[in-house]
């Protein structure tokens, strides 16, 4: 056996509050309702942020699961949360489930995937029909869920062939579509509601690592974070050449992107440097708030 | 697809044209070109996806650090540090290799951001990765040592088990080794923190602690703490008598202490070893001794009731201590080497303050006949494991006789 190689000392770490063991590890961010922002944050569970400062831990953890992605929906006792999860950080998770929480903390859903295989990644939701859409990172796959069914279960609309790693999800109100990243390829898809035709919307090779989408329906902006290139980009889904815009700022790994109600102010959020990033909608930065 | 970068636009314009300058200027191509082959293990694979450079001025890392692995081919340097590398939320692994062309002057460097993604169960480890480097199709082909990472994540940092209660006296400080063994064979890991020990009853301690590994501590593959890191107890000594004299907790154990061992891996986020001590107070085999004979003259006050003379009470009480002391001791020996020690049907722990008290207490009812009684003890079923059979119900073929004949009732049946 090898000998060890220990630096002892006189007394080890005292650790005593599970917060203060764990650092930050931001991967999403979301709008709320009120305008406040909250953060998916692998260690720390959702935790909520007003005027410039992290104010109030929402969900405190998610127990052996690890949290992907989130979204939030409109309810009548506050926002409730969408969270995709999966046990550990295993890529094939025979546990890997969605989960919804309500603004007090509880969790008062939970749906397993249960398919061999398959990992959640990518969650939207279409808040007027109440369903909720997956993507799976590992089966190249897209599921609906109705939220207000019965015994809702998964039901794949689509399935995307040769896709390398399926992530981040947006919801298309206006174009009755949802929009899903390939994160190894880089490729932007649109998948038809209606027709649940798959088309490539952008091409992979200039964005190189999608990690967040969002997208606002009014101007028909999508923002797309790309963890390599470490910028955002903006493109518009019409017409048949569509322009890209970056986004100026010091990112190093954007994992996370909101859109405010009002679509003049983008929230980033960054994984490596642990901040949270406020844009104007022309690129200027507002804030910056360490985490 | 045009592509246009957008600035302030309070922005003088040639700033706006230096700032577009400069948010193009990492998309362009790089001379340097990078490939990264595929690692084959046992029950899977890992893949590299498509390099992604740009050009830096400087090296941004630490090329003496002990995470910065570096190679070299006839005309390129390239470094990869091991803290670098991470999983992201969708989990595929990022690597950033940077390359220097040697034939080039100045620090430049070529940053590749490379992504790793798993196929199969493996178990992490660090290994040669197969890479080709170079410029306008000329490459060059090297090793580079990278960690790569299975599917399927386990438990890596194995901590130690009891099936038995630790004794701790009352009265004196323990140590407990806690040894922490790496499970992986090609892969170290990193012992983050150790949290402080969390006991079910906390008023049964004065102490509790982990002494030995402190923060950042290495563990090599395969390699263990070996007894480096102790857990120290110190029980308060009331509360542990009280607790030896009164059963607590399930089983047989007083308390249970539970150590949190946060630990990661390399390019992994953190785990946590959970490990529970059992503990049970064990007095000391004097004590033991002086209750059993405080025991027997207690339990001896009973037949010497007003009816013997001082000399037959000073025989009695000296026979009973005398007995009582030897089958303590020998029930602690028996017991000890895995017999069980009954009384009245119930198993007893000669260890303890209460049975030991309870021997002597009946040793001591059975007055100055206490010696009778201890031979009578040895052949009885004290020390056996299963209790006595119950009597036949099949009658043993014998002459019977009738009650009016006064022969004896029992004999019929044996």
């Amino acid at each position: 056996m090898a000998k060890h190689t220990i630096l002892v000392f006189s007394y080890a770490w005292i650790l005593l509050v599970p917060m203060s063991l764990s650092a930050w590890d931001p991967v999403s961010v979301a709008v709320l309702s009120s305008g406040d922002v909250a953060i998916l944050d692998s260690a720390q569970g959702i935790l909520r942020v007003s005027d410039g400062t992290v104010r109030k831990q929402l969900i405190k953890n998610f127990g052996f699961l690890r949290p992907v992605d989130f979204t939030t929906t409109p309810a009548t006792d506050g926002d409730s949360f969408l969270v995709s999860l999966k046990m550990g950080q295993n890529t094939n998770d025979p546990f890997t489930r969605l989960s919804r929480w309500n603004a007090a903390g509880k969790q008062t859903a939970e749906w397993l995937l249960g398919r061999p295989g398959g990992v959640l990644a990518g969650v939207a939701v279409d808040p007027a029909r109440q369903v909720a859409y997956c993507a799976d990172g590992r089966l190249g796959e897209v599921y609906q869920i109705d939220l207000r069914g019965r015994k809702p279960s998964f039901i794949s609309i689509a399935r995307i062939r040769n896709a390398g790693i399926l992530g981040p999800l947006v919801f298309d109100p206006r174009g009755q579509r949802l929009l899903v990243a390939d994160v190894a390829k880089g490729t932007i898809f649109a998948i038809s509601l209606t027709g649940k035709q798959v088309d490539v919307l952008l091409e992979g090779g200039m964005v190189v690592e999608p990690q967040a989408m969002v997208f606002d329906a009014d101007t028909d902006r999508l923002y797309i974070a790309d963890g390599t290139k470490r910028r955002v980009w903006v493109t518009t889904t019409s017409g048949r050449h569509p322009e890209v815009r970056t986004f100026a700022g010091a990112l190093k790994d954007p994992v996370g992107l909101a859109l405010a109600r009002d679509g003049k102010t983008l929230w980033v959020v960054d994984r490596f440097d642990q901040v949270l990033w406020q844009f104007a909608a022309d690129g200027r930065i507002i804030a910056k708030i360490k985490l | 697809m045009r592509l246009r970068s957008v600035t302030n636009a309070a922005f003088p314009w040639r700033i706006m044209l230096f700032a577009a300058v400069l948010a193009l200027a990492p998309l362009c191509a790089t001379a340097v070109e990078l490939e990264l082959d595929r690692v084959l293990v046992d029950l899977g694979r890992f893949e590299f996806g498509k390099p992604y450079g740009e050009l830096l001025p400087t090296l941004p890392i630490d090329v003496h650090s002990e995470s910065v692995q570096r190679a070299s081919t006839d005309h390129y340097l390239l470094w990869v540090d091991f803290d670098e590398v991470r999983q992201t939320k969708f989990g595929p692994f990022d690597y950033f290799i940077y390359v220097r062309d040697k034939s080039m002057a100045g620090s430049a460097v070529t940053q590749f951001k490379v992504m790793g993604t798993p196929v199969g169960s493996f178990d992490d480890q660090i290994t040669g990765v197969v890479f080709r480097v170079g410029n306008q199709g000329r490459l060059e082909t090297g090793t580079i040592s990278l960690p790569i990472f299975g599917s399927a994540v386990r438990d890596s940092l194995i901590g130690p088990s009891w099936k038995e209660p630790i004794e701790v006296f009352l009265a004196s400080e323990r140590l407990i080794a806690l040894p922490l063994r790496n499970d992986l064979k090609a892969m170290p890991l990193e012992i983050r923190g150790i949290r402080d020990p969390l006991a079910n009853d906390q008023s049964l301690w004065s102490v509790k602690e982990v002494k030995g590994v402190g923060v950042k501590a290495h563990l090599a593959p395969g390699a263990d703490t070996g007894e480096s890191l102790m857990l120290r107890l110190q029980p308060k000594v009331t509360r542990a008598v009280e607790s030896a004299l009164v059963q607590r907790g399930k089983g047989s154990r007083d308390d249970l202490i539970t150590i949190w061992v946060d630990y990661a891996t390399q390019g992994r986020t953190g785990r946590t070893l959970k490990i529970e001590v059992p503990v049970r107070f064990v007095p000391f085999p004097l004590l033991l001794f002086l209750v059993t004979m405080g025991g027997a003259l207690l339990g001896l006050l009973a037949p010497l009731a007003g009816k013997e003379r001082n000399q037959d009470r000073l025989r009695a009480a000296a026979a009973t201590v005398v007995v009582a002391l030897v089958i303590e001791a020998l029930s602690m020996v028996l017991v000890a080497n895995n017999s069980e020690f009954r009384l009245l049907g119930f198993q007893l722990d000669p260890f303890q303050l209460l049975p030991a008290a309870l021997l002597g207490v009946f040793v001591g009812m059975t007055g100055y006949r206490s010696l009778d009684a201890f031979r009578d003890v040895l052949v009885a079923e004290f020390w056996k494991r299963t209790p006595p059979s119950p009597p036949s119900s099949t009658p043993s073929p014998t002459k019977t006789t009738s009650p009016s004949s006064g022969g004896k009732p029992g004999a019929a049946n044996g």
